[in-house]
């Protein structure tokens, strides 16, 4: 469900599947337990994920509580978990980008 | 013709997601892939919202879930008997930091309707097709 990867200045974070109740907890703390001290960059890729609820939109904000002050870039198509991040305004403490590539240009820039 | 279903489940988070799976694959046949994912996701939420803040006391207690498929109208979900009151809607200006909270934020915004009954703890939520 959740898959791993490291770049130069980023964690990444992708997704799959259906990102709901028990499961998202499952996710949360996978993510919690690859962060480092100094990670400062989580890319969240939910491009393959078919299913967000707001237990899932929560991984999102215990990231960001996690960063101290770091970055939290989300990768969504549009549809309906895209919907969902908008119903909840993740628009206004996320970034939100169509492709991991757009969202590791953003931290280059 | 509509489509009924019930279900009993106990109140934990594991009991709920295996019987939305149980309610789902009886309900397919009946909706459109999209409007499939807006009822797993109306089920997700009201059925946590059970879970979490509906006062059950031990796994013995059964929190009792119906769904209504009225084909090429909408569906309708209730979840209850005994839950106690929901938590208000939540303003996202407020709980914008918050893990929590989302879901009845969620609810509002996908359902046409989202109701409380108060004199026999129920919550409904019907949601109308294409909306």
């Amino acid at each position: 469900m959740v898959t791993i990867k490291r770049g130069k200045n980023y964690l990444l974070a992708e997704l799959s599947g259906e990102v709901i109740l028990e499961n998202s907890t499952i996710a949360k703390n996978e993510i919690k337990d690859a962060l480092l001290p100094e990670d400062r960059n989580v890319i969240v890729d939910l491009t393959r994920v078919t299913l967000l609820d707001s237990a899932g939109v929560g991984i999102l904000i215990s990231i960001l509580k996690n960063l101290d002050g770091g970055r939290v870039l989300v990768v969504v198509e549009g549809g309906p978990v895209h919907r969902v991040l908008e119903i909840t305004r993740m628009d206004q403490i996320v970034s939100i980008f169509p492709s991991v590539t757009e969202a590791v240009d953003s931290l280059l820039s | 013709m509509s489509k009924k279903i019930v279900k009993w489940f106990a109140p934990d988070l594991g009991a709920a997601q295996r019987v939305i799976t149980e309610i789902m694959d009886q309900a397919a046949p009946f909706l459109s892939a999209e409007e499939a994912s807006y009822l797993k996701l109306i089920l997700c939420e009201l059925l946590a919202n059970a879970v979490e803040h509906g006062g059950y006391g031990t796994i013995r207690d059964q929190i009792v879930v119906r769904v209504g498929i009225v084909p090429e109208v909408g569906v309708v979900v209730a979840t209850g008997d005994r839950s106690g009151k929901p938590g208000a809607v939540s303003d996202p200006e407020e709980t914008l930091l918050s893990e929590r909270g989302r879901g009845l934020l969620i609810l509002s915004a996908i359902c046409e309707s989202l109701a409380f009954r108060d004199s026999t703890r129920l919550m409904v939520a019907r949601r109308r097709f294409g909306t």
